[in-house]
């Protein structure tokens, strides 16, 4: 039995759908724009790549979206895609369960709620914020809209949600709870976050005067938005152009093994703000030029969902892109796949290294 | 759907305003004692206290997770999970290089939820505490990963209100699976001022100690804690001589999709869930012994849940634990799972407090006093935000088999 | 601006009712109708906004429910309170 992806959907900061996606691999170039936030410190200038949701009004009625936020839309925005790509779109299958991967979960809500309750004298705030930052606010709405009575569920494990939500996505269609799943990524920018990148990266260089493409900033992260999904299902013979989900690994790499495939080429991860960034040179072997795409999308903790897009849509195409040429983070003593693309060959491996010595290891296979 | 093999529990631990081990809070719950009081853990002015089920301040914890910078939420997970690991009679250290997972409900313990992340930011970048590092100490699946040096799948569910029942399935299907060799598992929730404020600007709070299925109910009280539940394989628990309390037989979850804050009135999502989990246990609805439901006192849901219990499980006993130990939100999946598996072992259900007056809208009623209950098979259903559903069916524990060998 | 249309510019802004304008609510018809699409999260969130800009606050549903009936009874409401 294989568990197959039949569909991918995104958005963020390259565009909305796959093929914005795959233009911006084929050029190379982080779409990263500076983005101006009022703090408590005076205002303050970040390179950010961040999502535009206005395409989802295609998918859902006006009226439904009223107190829809922009985290749940970009949620929405790339299920409706992924549905729509595995041509699902006008007869929504049966039995599916809906799995939703957020490592900060609605932030401009939340952050929102809690000024308001921090700053009243008495605990008071506006009950659809509350609603709507509860971390299953997305995968609620999701259910809503799709009117989908299947399975339902929220995980938030910082850098790690991504490959513990696909654990369960495989864990449902090999118990038959379900036919189909929806599963993805979502991960949302707030200023909370923008002042989190300028006090530990705007102080000590040109980020605050810089104007402009982020590209001209020398960082090595830059701030995303966005979500990524997939419509994963159950067939004996894998069929699909995107492939199967082959192993989902999980674990800790500093007590425990991480088995990573032979003959593999590599996705990491890597995203500048990782503490799991220099740690990738001792666990891979040493040549084998592994593939960082971060730039494209952002630093965000759900970006394995990304990189499980890219490497799909390579082993769809049969090539694997090379790494963008700017704001690549540093990987000291693992020289990465630059300028030139690669055969994909059958099997691609995304790693991610993060929070806690965890690590996630997603490979996809195609026949 | 393919049906499930029992997964058993050989050790569990449970603190909440009911008491600080599973042992207290049954004596406690056993004698109708509860204890819901004005908040102390923020401040307020006086006219707006609704009654909360805090935890004592004195609950054990070890000296390093006092510092102020772990959360309290991983602090009584952490405290809950010392307590089922001595249960088990198992030495943390057995735990070490085997595949051992965790899986957790929570809200507050959840990455960016807490209010000191948000503080940081707004008083300023120094001394900041970065978001991993503040995930790190604040969550409570992090926090049991670190403290028993795990290696294993480690995950945070935040289905709001029925996240510790979520949490608990999917660890025994990890079990089943061969994944993992055990799973804590269970669920965690602070009192916590951001969660008071939004059920009071919500309307669904109530003024006086919450009164679950009764005709003059006016809504839930907050509550803290955790359970966990330490679920093993069978070959495990024959390795280490683990004799189980209990077992989880199955689990089943669906959705509303109805409105992100109403139960849907018909409960076609709690039909569902509780059909899978019935049929994942291969249980009939005649063998169940009573129900745990999730009765948190408000209007719309103890009405939606009264009238699915009466027509799917006529005649079987229920009650809402709700009136001990508040809406513990993430935890109360977890806290129930615990009382469910108690009242197997003593075959007796506590009555349902708060309830006194029959409301004649609600087709079912729970127990309104100490009841007798026998078989060896319950329900606990959990009913949450955003209309998800999560029931498990758990079994009474069979005495220890004695090995010669 | 008179209290009646400023709280019908609150509900339109507020709650994103992007398709009426703050002029097509009458005041007498029911806010919980058709028209406006409004439903219970929309009443708590005007509760809130109440309070908010008019300083006005609701303790209870049961006290609310007559008063959110429409435009008419919610300016009468806040009125009363306001002169107390």
């Amino acid at each position: 039995m294989n568990i197959t992806i039949k569909g991918i959907g995104t958005v963020g900061g390259f565009g909305a759908g796959i093929s914005a996606l795959q233009q911006s691999l084929a050029t190379r170039q982080t779409s990263a724009q500076m983005v101006s936030l009022d703090t408590s410190k005076g205002p303050i200038r970040i390179p950010a790549l961040l999502a535009d949701t206005t395409s989802v009004q295609a998918y859902v009625d006006k009226r439904a979206l009223r107190r829809i936020d922009h985290y749940i839309r970009m949620a929405l925005l790339g299920s409706f895609l992924a549905l729509e790509d595995a041509e699902l779109l006008d007869s929504k299958p049966e039995r599916m369960g809906i799995i939703v991967a957020t490592g900060y979960g609605a932030t401009c809500n939340t952050f929102d709620f809690q000024h308001s309750v921090i700053t009243a004298g008495d605990p008071s705030g506006s009950p659809t914020k509350f609603s709507n930052s509860v971390h299953n606010a997305a995968a609620a709405h999701i259910s809503i809209i799709l009117r989908e009575l299947g399975p339902n569920l929220s995980i938030s494990h910082y850098d790690m949600s991504m490959p513990s939500a696909l654990l369960n996505a495989i864990q449902w269609l090999k118990e038959e709870r379900v036919d189909w799943v929806l599963v993805g990524g979502v991960d949302e920018f707030c200023k909370v976050l923008g002042y989190y990148w300028h006090c530990h990266y705007g102080n000590t260089g040109s980020s605050t005067q810089a104007t402009g493409r982020a590209a001209s900033v020398n960082r090595h992260a830059v701030v995303g938005e966005g979500s990524c999904f997939f419509v994963l299902t159950r067939e004996d013979e894998c069929t699909s152009a995107y492939g199967c989900i082959e192993d989902v690994q999980l674990g800790n790499f500093e007590r425990g093994r991480v088995d990573l495939p032979d003959n593999s080429p590599f996705v990491l991860g890597a995203d500048g703000f990782s503490p799991g960034d220099t740690r990738y040179a001792e666990l891979l072997p040493r040549d084998c030029r592994p593939a960082v795409y971060t730039p494209l999308y952002g630093s965000l903790p759900v970006g394995m969902a990304f990189d499980m897009a890219i490497a799909a849509l390579a082993l769809r195409s049969g090539t694997m892109a090379p790494s963008p040429d700017d704001l690549l983070p540093a990987l000291p003593g693992l020289p990465l796949l630059r300028k030139m693309q690669m055969p994909a060959g059958k099997r691609i491996s995304c790693l991610k290294l993060g929070a806690g010595n965890a690590f996630g290891l997603v490979t996809l296979q195609r026949n | 759907m393919k049906p499930a093999t029992p997964v058993p529990i050989v050790g569990i631990g449970c603190i909440c305003s009911a008491g600080t081990t599973l042992a207290q809070c049954m004596q406690s719950l056993y004698r109708g004692e509860r204890y819901p009081a004005p908040p102390t853990r923020f401040s307020f002015s006086g006219t707006s206290a609704f009654p909360v089920f805090e935890v004592l301040d004195n609950f054990f914890t070890p000296d390093r997770w006092k510092q102020t910078e772990v959360l309290r939420t991983s602090q009584l997970a952490l405290t809950a999970a010392l307590e089922a690991l001595e249960d088990a009679g198992l030495d943390p250290r057995e735990l070490q290089h085997r595949r051992i997972g965790v899986c957790l409900g929570t809200n507050v313990g959840s990455s960016m939820n807490n209010e000191s992340f948000y503080r940081d930011n707004v008083e300023g970048c120094d001394p900041y505490i970065p978001p991993v590092e503040r995930f790190l100490l604040s969550n409570p699946v992090c926090g049991i990963v670190s403290e028993f040096e795990l290696n294993g799948p480690a995950q945070t569910v935040v289905n709001a209100c029925s996240a510790g029942s979520d949490a608990i399935g999917i660890a025994a299907s990890w079990i089943r699976s061969g994944l993992c060799d055990a799973v804590i598992t269970g669920g965690a929730d602070e009192m916590y001022r951001v969660t008071y404020a939004g059920f009071k600007s919500l309307f669904i709070n109530d003024d006086s100690p919450c009164k679950p299925f009764d005709a003059h109910r006016k809504g839930l009280n907050l509550g803290e804690g955790a359970a966990i539940l330490l679920l093993v394989s069978q070959a495990l628990a024959q390795e280490l001589r683990l004799g189980p309390r209990g077992y989880v037989l199955g689990y089943g979850s669906a959705s509303d999709a109805y409105h992100f804050t109403k139960p849907r009135p018909d409960g076609k999502g709690l039909r569902r869930a509780i059909e899978e989990a019935l049929a994942a246990a291969e249980v009939n609805s005649g063998d169940v012994a009573f129900i745990n439901a999730h009765g948190t006192g408000t209007i719309d849901n103890d009405l939606a849940e009264s009238i699915v219990l009466s027509e799917m499980l006529p005649g079987v006993p229920f009650l809402s634990t709700k009136g001990y130990t508040g809406h513990t939100l993430g935890a109360s999946g977890a806290i129930e799972a615990a009382f469910t598996i108690a009242c197997l072992e003593t075959g007796r259900i506590p009555a349902s407090a708060g309830f006194s007056v029959p409301d004649p809208q609600l087709p079912g009623l729970p127990v309104a006093q100490n009841t007798p209950v026998s078989g060896s098979v319950a329900i606990s259903e959990t009913l949450a935000f955003g209309g998800n559903n999560a029931v498990l069916v758990l079994g009474k524990g069979i005495p220890t088999i004695e090995h010669n060998d | 601006m008179d209290l009646k249309d400023r709280l019908k510019r609150m509900i339109v802004e507020e709650l994103n009712i992007e398709d009426i304008a703050p002029d097509q609510i009458e005041d007498d018809e029911p806010l919980f109708g058709k028209k406006l699409g409004l439903d219970s999260i929309d009443a708590v969130e005007i509760v809130f906004q109440v309070e908010k800009t008019f300083g006005v606050a609701i303790r209870d549903m049961q006290e609310g429910r007559p008063a959110l009936q429409s435009i008419n009874s919610l300016a009468a409401y806040i009125e009363q309170r306001l002169t107390q």
